[in-house]
């Protein structure tokens, strides 16, 4: 019965983790792939600058998660109320989470473009600025681009998980603190967000990870511009893996990346989830 | 007993008739020469010109080509087909020659060129690395791709500059820039360069023509390393360039398709392009303007003395294991795929240039805009192999780049690209992945501009 799911979990996780582990270990000299022990991790770990540069960049990105996790709940909160419009709103704000990530990264490139650019025609017309930014032409101005984009397409997904652990609240609850004589924001502190706690959890942590292991929206946004400096740990993988600019694959060290990115993502899993059940036993 | 007789004589003659009828079937069967491509461009043409093979020199001959045209898993089918032996006799390659080499997909023309007909051909077609390996010849490389500058003549006029005095060095292109820029009051820009692109596209079409001002591209062929020197007077233009905002705003953002719809648009002063690009301008984007196209300018301190770079690779290789029976056939077949009248009727369709610079001249040139001029490859060469080599930290485009926006000086990019490369060809010879001496030409020097 079980023996279906057996092979799957074999074939597609434990047979690919290690086959992409064993490459780690190999360099393809003259058509033959060769072993060569720890030296794409030596390589990683003491002579690749950029690789430290992207998983900071990571980290970066993750900050997104301070904006869009409570934006993603406030939204929630207002359209699980009964509103003429509520459906409409949340068609709406989930709408971007089912657009390709290539969609998304040309309507953004779009926008923040230098020449007639939407949002730098904005900032002009408001007076905020009197000549156009160059957002691709820094580091913290393309890492800004790709936050803006990733929050305005992952805020609806998370809205809808917000809204249906709001739903599972029994109105009851608030029936009783209304008579007891609690406002709306007594409600909220001590009614949904306590009920909110585990669900939450799980939010968070799929966000997490999510962010951790996207590449595609910042290949189509940036594609590691300027000069490289916002790829993050996904980006930096897939360069070495395929043939990008004038680099030519080295999938032997994409591997070993791959598996030290795996391994962060790993241990941010495990920390938070170590930190959250210190709090859930509390 | 009569009865007996004739049935074992029927039983006995039978297999003799069979054979004979066999044997009288083979010698009408014409041999069938399996040609595989991925060559969807030219497909009607080719298809064409197939059936007119068959129905006319194969009729006469015994020959008929089977014509098969395959799309982007070319490789992984011409691979598997290879490994169950029923690989074709003459295929387009998708690798690298040393990787079909050592895969065992090709062979060498040696063996069937018993008349010298390699030799024959008015341009070198023995170019180690791209036609050549180990010595021997796999392939002639019939046709190029080339580089040019593309100008507005339109927005040259407005700016009080000569449409018919295209820039002919770095300088003339930072100067015509800023004239464009300051006369267009930040609506139209000098140069657009899509520094997104693959993070290397700002360097590809200008830095691919770098020979025509030193005879060689960013590997020191005599001494056999890299020394990215070459690149200097490029990068410092594309500073100027980009200091004075002369440069497309955004060109971080800027990706090449964006870059060339904004040249269409009559945005943009100049461009560097792609012979490709002439698809490109006549349908994706067709130009609203009057575009010239010129020679990719030089530095003023060297001049145009050298021919610049022409870049090429074989069309036609011969399959690995072709039977003994068929190898006659095999080679007609090649010979007529490479023949000049195939190769000029490609380039009368649009669909390719070609190397040999006396074809383009002599054939009727197509009517399309743009195409003649990327056509005419007298004043340039295909260039030595530069060794690919697995290097550590930034390629040499972001290097490049970095000294652009100014993170560090040009002279520290130089060193810094020098450096990387140079220790990642080291490791490469010392893992004999790669063998210098298949590189390195002691007497080299490059072919002078006419």
């Amino acid at each position: 019965m079980i023996l279906p799911s057996f092979l799957g979990l074999i074939i597609f996780s434990v047979y690919t983790i290690g086959y992409v582990l064993a490459l780690s270990f190999t360099r393809r000299i003259g058509g033959q792939t060769v072993f060569i022990g720890f030296d794409h991790y030596v390589r990683l770990f003491t002579r690749d600058p950029n690789y430290w540069t992207a998983v900071a960049n990571t980290f970066i990105i993750s900050g997104k998660l301070l904006i869009e996790l409570p934006l993603a709940l406030i939204l929630a909160v207002l359209l699980n109320r009964k509103m003429r419009s509520a459906n409409v709103f949340r068609v709406i704000i989930f709408m971007p989470y089912i657009l390709s990530a290539v969609i998304i990264g040309l309507i953004f490139s779009f926008l923040f473009a230098s020449y007639e650019g939407i949002v730098n025609n904005l900032l002009m017309d408001m007076h905020l600025i009197t000549t156009p930014i160059n957002w691709f032409g820094t580091r913290a101005h393309a890492l800004a681009v790709i936050i803006i984009a990733s929050v305005w397409q992952c805020v609806g997904i998370n809205m809808v998980f917000f809204l249906t652990a709001l739903q599972s609240i029994s109105p009851e609850l608030y029936e009783s603190a209304a008579i007891d004589g609690a406002g709306t924001r007594t409600q909220f502190f001590h009614i949904t967000l306590p009920m909110l706690k585990r669900m939450t959890k799980v939010i968070t942590l799929l966000a997490i990870i999510g962010t951790l292991k996207s590449a595609d929206l910042a290949l189509v946004l940036t594609n590691g511009a300027p000069g490289g400096r916002s790829e993050n740990m996904m980006t930096f993988v897939f360069k070495y893996f395929f043939s990008q600019g004038a680099r030519a694959p080295q999938i032997g060290y994409s591997a070993a990346a791959g598996t030290v990115s795996a391994l962060i993502i790993g241990l941010i899993t495990i920390a938070y989830l170590l930190l959250t059940r210190k709090e859930d036993s509390v | 007993m009569k009865r007996v007789i004739s049935i074992a004589l029927i039983l006995c003659l039978f297999p003799v008739a069979l054979f004979a009828g066999g044997a009288q079937e083979r010698v009408d069967a014409p041999t069938v020469v399996d040609v595989w491509t991925r060559n969807r461009h030219d497909k009607d043409l080719m298809v064409n010109q197939v059936e007119q093979f068959n129905q006319t020199i194969g009729k006469e001959k015994g020959i008929e080509i089977n014509y098969q045209i395959y799309g982007d898993d070319f490789i992984d089918i011409y691979t598997i087909a290879f490994q169950s032996g029923s690989g074709p006799d003459i295929m387009n390659l998708d690798e690298s020659i040393a990787e079909g080499v050592n895969k065992g997909v090709i062979q060498p023309l040696t063996s069937f060129d018993t008349e010298d007909w390699v030799g024959a051909f008015p341009f070198n077609v023995d170019i180690n690395n791209v036609t050549s390996y180990g010595g021997e010849v796999y392939s002639i490389p019939q046709f190029a791709f080339t580089m040019r500058m593309v100008y507005n003549k339109d927005l040259f006029a407005a700016c009080g500059l000569d449409p018919e005095q295209p820039p002919r060095t770095y300088e003339d292109v930072v100067a015509y820039a800023r004239t464009i820029t300051e006369a267009s009051n930040g609506k139209k820009f000098g140069v657009a360069l899509p520094f997104k692109w693959g993070e290397g596209f700002w360097a590809w079409a200008g830095t691919y023509t770098i020979g025509g001002g030193f005879g060689r591209k960013e590997f020191d062929y005599r001494n056999g390393k890299f020394d990215f020197s070459t690149l200097k007077p490029y990068t410092a233009m594309v500073k100027q360039l980009k200091d004075e905002n002369s440069l497309f705003p955004g060109a971080e953002g800027l990706d090449n398709d964006t870059a060339r719809a904004q040249f269409a648009e009559g945005n943009v002063g100049m461009m560097f392009a792609v012979s490709w690009d002439v698809a490109v301008f006549n349908d994706q984007f067709p130009v609203k303007i009057d575009m010239g196209i010129t020679e990719v300018p030089v530095p003023e301190a060297t001049g145009f003395k050298y021919k610049s770079e022409l870049v090429s690779e074989g069309e036609w290789w011969l399959g690995s294991g072709i039977e003994s029976a068929k190898e006659d056939a095999v080679w007609e077949v090649y010979k007529w795929l490479n023949s000049d009248e195939i190769v000029a009727m490609k380039y009368e369709a649009a669909k390719n240039i070609p190397v040999n610079p006396t074809i383009a001249a002599e054939a009727t040139a197509p009517d399309v805009m743009g195409f003649a001029e990327f056509s005419d490859v007298t004043n340039n060469t295909v260039y030595p192999v530069v060794p690919s080599v697995s290097v550590e930290g930034d390629t040499y485009d972001i290097i490049f780049y970095n000294a652009v926006a100014g993170q560090y000086s040009i002279d520290e990019a130089v060193e810094k690209a020098n450096a990387a490369y140079n220790a990642a060809l080291q490791r490469a010879v010392a893992d004999n992945e790669i063998d210098l001496a298949d590189f390195q030409i002691p007497d080299y020097s490059p072919a002078l501009a006419q």
